[in-house]
């Protein structure tokens, strides 16, 4: 009998044990998680030193005194990017009058094709209160660090295309007026629900 | 010569009943759609239904007067990443409509000539294995236009060869 219940303990600890590796292995390996969403993670987001689509200098002051949503993206995406900055646009839109601190910023992750320039003709496409972000390629993978942002080149032979491509994580985030992550919304929300997460940021 | 004229002419009856038949199986293009670009993007992106009356088909490839190549690629997300690849061919079963549609299966124009402008017009020919040639006007919509509601109940502005 006491036996039974040593062997008992064993397994429980030794799938307990496995249980955690494997969630600590598959946190690690995935860029964000389902149960990631909709909950607070201050580990996101920092400072940051960029180019906005007209040339000027961006930084993380740029957070400060809006409420913010903040895209990763590159526009030679052809139909997960435009749809998910459709999205952004139509959340502006919905806000109006109501929310006049709102702003967001696309994110490229494709540095060496999106330029200020490009991006200029791009963002405006969308909405005029939609800021293209671009810089150095290091600069913009040390702001993909700190936002959790996965990104990878994909090269046009192992794509199979003309043109080289970027795999990326597709998720919008929101941030506070103090310049804090709250929460983060999946590929293809809709815009009321991100208008009405942006009037629910208090401070 | 009698025998050789009775069997000729039996000869091109048939081949007019096989090309009958060949020719019976069409593809149908609905909700054509296109998404704005901008002034510099060198691509853009085309999404429509396909159809198939009967039979079996494959999409093998497009081109278009605006694109110096026209690719045709999916998008895969898999845990939030967006993957895209091209795919060599879009097989089509008699039934089974193919949505080519926003974060799926689309066709994609590369080396864009000219911008494309909400309210224009892309023409595009589409290259399918049984079907030949069959040529579509792909209107451009919003920069990130979504197919129409009940897209995949069929059209009325598809062209067949």
């Amino acid at each position: 009998m006491k036996r039974r219940m040593l062997w008992t303990g064993i397994a429980i600890l030794g799938a307990v044990g496995f249980l955690g590796a494997a969630l600590l292995v598959a946190d690690h390996l995935r860029p964000f998680s389902q149960a990631d969403q909709g909950q607070g993670r201050a580990d996101i987001g920092g400072p940051f030193a960029l180019t906005d689509h007209t040339g000027a200098p961006i930084t993380e002051a740029a957070l400060q005194g809006k409420v913010s949503l903040i895209y990763f993206g590159y526009s030679y995406c052809p139909d997960i990017c435009p749809t998910d900055l459709q999205s952004i646009g139509e959340t502006l839109d919905l806000l109006g009058n109501e929310l006049p601190d709102a702003q967001a910023l696309f994110v490229t992750v494709d540095p060496e094709r999106d330029t200020p320039e490009h991006l200029a003709g791009y963002v405006s496409l969308f909405h005029p209160n939609l800021r293209g972000v671009t810089g150095t390629p290091e600069q913009i993978e040390a702001v993909k660090k700190e936002f959790r942002v996965y990104s990878k080149k994909v090269s046009a032979e192992e794509a199979g295309t003309t043109e080289y491509l970027v795999d990326h994580s597709a998720f919008i985030y929101l941030f506070d007026r103090q310049g804090h992550f709250v929460r983060v919304f999946g590929h293809g929300v809709q815009a009321a629900e991100m208008a009405a997460a942006m009037k629910a940021v208090r401070s | 010569m009698k025998f050789f004229a009775k069997h000729l002419a039996l000869a091109s009856l048939s081949m007019l009943a096989l090309t009958g038949m060949a020719a019976a199986a069409t593809v149908t293009v609905t909700e054509p759609f296109s998404r704005a670009t901008a002034p510099t993007a060198k691509v853009g992106a085309a999404f429509l239904t396909l159809a198939l009356d009967q039979g079996e088909d494959k999409l093998l490839s497009a081109s278009s007067p605006v694109a110096e190549k026209v690719e045709l690629h999916n998008h895969v997300m898999e845990n939030g990443v967006a993957q895209m690849r091209s795919v060599a061919a879009i097989p089509l079963v008699a039934g089974t409509p193919v949505q080519l549609q926003p974060g799926g299966l689309h066709i994609m124009l590369i080396g864009l000539k000219q911008q494309l402008k909400a309210g224009d017009a892309v023409p595009l020919t589409l290259n399918f294995e049984k079907a030949g040639a069959v040529s579509v006007s792909v209107p451009v919509k919003g920069p990130g236009a979504r197919p129409a509601a009940g897209a995949e109940q069929g059209g009325h502005n598809g062209h067949q060869h």
